[in-house]
């Protein structure tokens, strides 16, 4: 592959949201930690607002 | 004589280009489309977007429409799509008998007709191109009728993976496998940002999601899917039959515990459903102490009852000298837990007419709590 200049701003930013998601959700699976909903969903909403955050703001730099 | 300001002036020449439906980019809410087809049909575009609200309250058809038009119709001032070839029409063709089928199989749970192959159609083909637009970054609207069919077949196709995909996360994650799916997504994530470095690879971050999402809801849930699935009915007959604990998967465990005679004392049960409903019937005269356990669901202990997320329920009671207690242990991932003393046909919806009310008579006291939710009886 072509490795380019400047990283895929979508890719990396999703990259780190779920090497970070799948961290937490591997201590909650050993027993470190205990998730529950109040916990998981304000996790959960983050990591999706901040791919599309990431999305809409590499889309509007593209249309610059 | 006539001067030449008396001569009529020529009717202006005909717009030699035909009138083209767009999205409006001066009158929109959302995306133009009311405000387009208010100058497409030359009427005000606010009955335009009641009609659409209309529609969209009556079936769902309006933001079918809506959807579609927002992903396929370009907005005024970009450039019209070029003529279809024959070899796309045959495309198109293809492609729409491939949606019809797919789109009827999903109609045929609601029977027969039209509207139950139209109707999955219209939101498969139009979920196919939001996906194709969310993964790829681009507009499914430009170039030929077979570019857009395309696309929406790659969304179509995406979207089917993706959901195979969040099955398999959630059984796997439900049956004791959740290390490796968060294995799974940490090493995706890896790929994503090397891939970042080398072009990109947006079209992993709908699959990666589709693993993750479920691993979370089954992690913030407590979902324990061990014990099969199915429905499931136990009526032991004496105590010795009894066992310390019942647990289902995933459907509906039934404990009928009315045959059994429990003497004077206290009796531990634990009940378990990952996903579903369990109801332990019990006879009168014996005192229930309960506490649980809830992702997503709700109690309801002889009348008592509460429900929400992250459910800690617990309704201590003492019985007074001589009279039996059952002490129950509840773990509900997301569902129903009930204890009654007659049995109905409902399933956790609503109650027959007619049954009586049940209470947790027995007992002596009650010191009832609840750590999350609401809590009523």
């Amino acid at each position: 592959m072509r490795r380019t200049a400047e990283p895929d701003p979508v890719s990396l930013t999703a990259g780190i949201v779920l090497v970070v998601l799948g961290i937490v959700l591997l201590l909650d699976r050993s027993g470190t930690i205990h998730l529950d909903f109040g916990a998981m969903a304000p996790i959960a909403l983050g990591v999706v607002g901040a791919i599309l955050l990431a999305s809409g703001l590499s889309r509007a730099r593209r249309q610059r | 004589m006539t001067t030449t300001s008396d001569i009529p002036a020529p009717p202006p020449p005909p717009d030699p280009t035909p009138r083209r439906f767009e999205r409006s980019s001066t009158d929109r809410v959302i995306g133009g489309v009311a405000g387009g087809l208010g100058r497409y049909f030359g009427i005000d575009s606010t009955i335009v977007r009641i009609g659409l609200v209309v529609l969209a309250m009556l079936g769902g058809t309006g933001l079918v429409v809506y959807a579609a038009a927002l992903l396929l119709v370009p907005n005024d001032g970009e450039v019209p799509e070029s003529p279809t070839s024959k070899r796309d029409r045959y495309l198109v063709a293809g492609v729409a008998i491939v949606l019809v089928v797919v789109g009827s199989s999903i109609g045929l749970f609601g029977g027969f007709g039209f509207g139950s192959v139209v109707a999955p159609l219209g939101f498969l083909t139009v979920a196919g191109l939001a996906v194709y637009w969310i993964s790829s970054g681009r507009r499914p609207s430009g170039g030929t009728a077979a570019d857009v069919a395309r696309r929406a077949l790659l969304g179509v196709v995406l979207l089917a993976a993706c959901a195979a995909l969040a099955v398999g996360s959630f059984i796997a994650s439900g049956l004791g496998g959740g290390t490796v799916v968060a294995g799974l997504v940490i090493a995706t994530g890896a790929a994503l940002i090397g891939a970042a470095f080398v072009g990109g690879a947006r079209w992993l971050v709908l699959p990666a999601l589709a693993i993750a999402l479920p691993l979370a809801f089954v992690s913030a849930a407590g979902i324990d899917l061990d014990g099969g699935f199915g429905e499931r009915t136990e009526r032991p007959a004496t105590l010795a039959e009894v066992h310390d604990s019942y647990r289902i998967g995933a459907g509906e465990i039934v404990v009928d515990l009315r045959d059994v005679k429990l003497p004077a004392g206290d009796h531990r049960l634990k009940v378990g459903v990952g996903a579903g409903h369990a109801l332990v019937l019990v006879p009168k005269g014996v005192c229930v102490a309960s506490t649980a356990d809830i992702g997503m669901g709700a109690v309801d202990v002889l009348g008592r009852d509460g429900g929400g997320v992250d459910v800690a329920w617990d309704d201590s009671r003492r019985a007074p000298a001589g009279t039996p207690r059952l002490v129950l242990d509840g773990d509900v991932g997301v569902g129903f837990l009930e204890v009654r003393h007659t049995r109905t046909d409902h399933r956790g919806v609503g109650f027959e007419p007619g049954s009586e009310q049940e209470r947790n008579d027995a007992c002596a006291t009650t010191t009832a709590s609840i750590g999350s939710g609401a809590s009523h009886g």
